[in-house]
């Protein structure tokens, strides 16, 4: 039996090598390698930006705000830093991660129905694995179950678990320098095609309860003198008390009703290329009205 | 439970140690161990199911034992009979209860009377296709006086319910694995890292080739009125490989853990890809199914002795059921037809080669090895359309579509390239191509370590964990 033993510790000795080197590797390709998402390029920020604002959300945000246009109307720097499938959790984790790297007197926040959710998104969790083992990045996620430990403790596990989004695949992608150039739209991500024949109303469920996350970014925000705005970007029909926002969160604006037209739109949720230059004009009246 | 979860890496390496170190020196011990191991396995999907399993069993054992006693020839025949009745009558409950009534509602339906039906909400138990083959050759064979019933229940519900092969076969006869339950078990490392390097190969399998074929194949398939022709056809492509990666995955799986316990289990799949006419496939194929049906319908209804028409009509009722063995739908029905139909060439034509041994031995196959081989594969695969749609609709309509001949979009809605895998499916045929001479492609790979330590380092890499995926062929 000894032998037969020694064998399979040999194996699994292997085995845990290989995870070992993998994830040296994968982590290493995400930190250094070509843009892949958002974060990756917040990360990698250089010269500390000095910026008026930045905006966060989920793609709601992403497809829908032009810092260009921005910053050539207004003069006003800034970052769109929505990522798609992006919760509180992430939206926290984010804004965090980006004062490592840089300053911003303002924070505009896409907020809609998704309110309601108090834990992280599975999707748009995703981005921050190849960094969960930075206690900075754990400790956004480690109330919401062991699988976080796992994550984090046990290595080239994370890479399996999400292997469509942050395997071998997307490694290849990144180290052979096909990423986005988010220095170019400033992280404005373009959306393409036109919404097509008519559509129901979305249905929503009511939004009874505050979401304590959203009351912890708001005081984070204060404790650092940053302005902070919630906002809803646009619905092509949508039906629910989106309005009852404004008794939860400060300095909340609804645009939800502010688009009407199918040429704007992509899908229901989201704004085309279109629609995102005019959503940002409306953005920048409601918001920068009073800088030249 | 299933092989690829975390469940069953704990469950294996106590049942092993409790085999071998705690109950290694009491034959009778170890086989109560497996019954317990084995009913805990089968109870982890859903304990209700045990009193099926035990049901079964019971009334097998009772039957042999009866069919010992009994010497006169109507009265034996009567005791098969129950055998058959009990097993087939809850398959049939289980697996075709609804099947049946709808089609006997559509047939009434045709001749203009209508009328409803209650359906019931039945749950399939798992693995029940094989344990009950598995069980009937047991009365078969005892009734044949092939074999000699046991007294000893234990090791009978062992047999019956031995874990590694419960679910989804290889489907045992009781002559090759009945006996290994009497015969003293000493532990010998050699089987025992034969078996290990037949669980890394099967893993290799489900995990590297078939979840990760599975999920263009299922992208593919659901949403088939959006691709093109070129892309219909890689969706065939990956279906027919995860098909095969996730059931022969399985076996390699099960021969191995079972080679851990000192058992041999029958070989299932022996490079099938490499056939060179159907015949040839179906020997190769889901082996100890072919058999059961060979043995068991196809030469009591007369096999090839009554000339080639009535061979041919042997054939199709064979293929008819081996369709509905899989599952109750016209599509099963339909896809065995047709593979009894392209079964055809090789009866009229008297191709059959009979051979397991080398394809061929030269380190390329012949030009026309080759095209022989694609040819065979090409039927498969579109035999396979009528297994993976959910109705005959369905398969008709991608096959229109394919027949489109549209133009090829290299993207899929997941946002991958349609043909991203196949490098990876060629890597897999070369590697099985290159050791087809051995029962599975790590067998006494030399040196010890560096191969199997490479597929592992695959499996880590490329494995699809994303979700725990349950084998195909459970739910047959």
């Amino acid at each position: 039996m000894k032998p037969f033993v020694k064998y399979i510790v040999i194996l699994l000795a292997i085995t845990l090598s290989g995870m070992l080197v993998l994830d040296l590797f994968y982590t290493v390709v995400f930190n250094t390698g070509a843009y892949r998402n958002k974060l990756m390029w917040v990360r990698d920020l250089e010269n500390r930006p000095q910026l008026d604002y930045i905006i966060l959300g989920s793609s709601r945000a992403n497809y829908t705000l032009k810092p260009n246009l921005i910053e050539a109307q207004t003069g006003k720097e800034g970052y769109n830093l929505g990522m798609n499938s992006c919760n509180i959790i992430e939206t926290q984790a984010l804004l965090e991660e980006f004062l490592q790297h840089g300053d911003t007197k303002a924070v505009y926040v896409q907020v809609d129905s998704q309110y309601r959710q108090d834990f992280p998104d599975p999707i748009g969790e995703v981005v921050w694995m190849p960094y969960i083992n930075e206690a900075g990045v754990y400790e956004h996620f480690e109330d919401f179950g062991s699988k976080y430990k796992a994550y984090r403790y046990i290595p080239f596990y994370r890479y399996q678990k999400f292997g469509g989004r942050l395997g071998l695949r997307e490694v290849f992608s990144s180290l052979f320098g096909t990423g986005y150039n988010y220095n170019s739209t400033k992280g404005y991500m373009p959306r393409y095609g036109v919404l097509e024949g008519e559509k129901d109303f979305i249905p929503d469920v009511p939004l009874v309860a505050e979401n304590l996350y959203y009351t912890n970014l708001v005081r984070y925000c204060k404790e650092r003198d940053i302005e902070l705005y919630f906002f809803t970007a646009p619905y092509y029909k949508f039906e629910g008390d989106i309005e009852k926002l404004d008794t939860f969160l400060p300095n909340y604006t609804n645009f939800s009703d502010s688009l009407k037209q199918p040429s704007y739109f992509s899908d229901q949720i989201h704004l085309n290329t279109k629609g995102a230059k005019r959503f940002t004009e409306i953005f920048m009246e409601t918001y920068f009205s009073e800088t030249p | 439970m299933l092989f690829n979860s975390l469940d069953f890496a704990i469950f294996l390496p106590i049942v092993f140690i409790l085999y071998w170190f705690v109950f290694g020196k009491n034959l009778r011990a170890q086989n109560i161990l497996l019954v317990l191991a084995s009913y805990l396995f089968y109870g982890w999907w859903d304990w209700r199911f045990l009193f099926l399993i035990l049901f079964s069993t019971v009334v097998d054992y009772g039957v042999g034992l009866a069919l010992q006693r009994e010497q006169r020839q109507a009265r034996r025949k009567l005791f098969l009979l129950v055998s058959i009745v009990v097993n087939i009558g809850l398959l049939g409950f289980f697996k075709y209860y609804n099947f049946f009534l709808d089609s006997f509602v559509d047939a009434f339906s045709l001749f203009g009377s209508s009328f409803t039906v209650n359906r019931l909400h039945v749950i399939l138990p798992v693995g029940i296709s094989f344990y009950t083959f598995q069980t009937l050759s047991y009365t078969i064979d005892v009734y044949r006086r092939k074999m000699q019933p046991t007294r000893d229940f234990v090791a009978f519900t062992a047999f019956v319910s031995f874990f590694p092969q419960l679910v989804a076969g290889p489907i045992e006869r009781a002559t090759n694995l009945l006996p290994q339950f009497f015969k003293k078990r000493t532990f010998h490392r050699d089987q025992a890292v034969i078996g290990i390097k037949q669980i890394v190969w099967g893993l290799f399998k489900k995990l590297v080739i078939a979840d990760n074929c599975a999920q263009y194949a299922n992208e593919i398939f659901n949403n088939y009125e959006s691709y093109s022709s070129l892309t219909l056809v890689l969706g065939v492509v990956y279906f027919t490989f995860q098909v095969y990666g996730d059931f022969s995955g399985y076996s390699d799986i099960a021969i191995g853990t079972a080679r851990l316990f000192n058992f041999r289990l029958s070989v299932n799949f022996r490079y099938p890809f490499f056939s060179r006419s159907m015949a040839e496939f179906w020997r190769r194929w889901h082996i100890t199914l072919m058999s059961w049906f060979r043995d068991y319908v196809y030469i009591p209804l007369g096999g090839s002795r009554h000339g080639k028409l009535l061979q041919a009509r042997n054939v199709l009722i064979v293929f008819v059921l081996c369709g509905l063995w899989h599952g109750a739908s016209w599509n099963f029905v339909v896809w065995g037809l047709l593979y009894g139909f392209f079964f055809m060439p090789s009866i009229f034509r008297t191709v059959n080669i009979h051979s397991f041994k080398n394809v061929t031995p030269r380190s390329l196959p012949s030009l026309r090895a080759f095209f022989e081989m694609s040819l065979v594969f090409a039927g498969i695969a579109f035999g396979l359309v009528f297994f993976r749609t959910p109705t005959l609709a369905d398969a008709f309509a991608y096959l229109g579509k394919i027949a489109e001949f549209s133009v090829y979009q290299g993207m899929l809605g997941i946002y991958r390239y349609a043909f991203e895998m196949l490098p990876l499916l060629l890597l897999l045929l070369w590697w099985e191509w290159y050791n087809r001479n051995k029962e599975f492609p790590l067998f006494s790979a030399k040196p010890e370590y560096l191969r199997t330590g490479l597929v592992i380092l695959f499996i880590v890499c490329l494995g699809n964990f994303e979700e725990l995926k349950q084998f195909f062929y459970f739910k047959f």
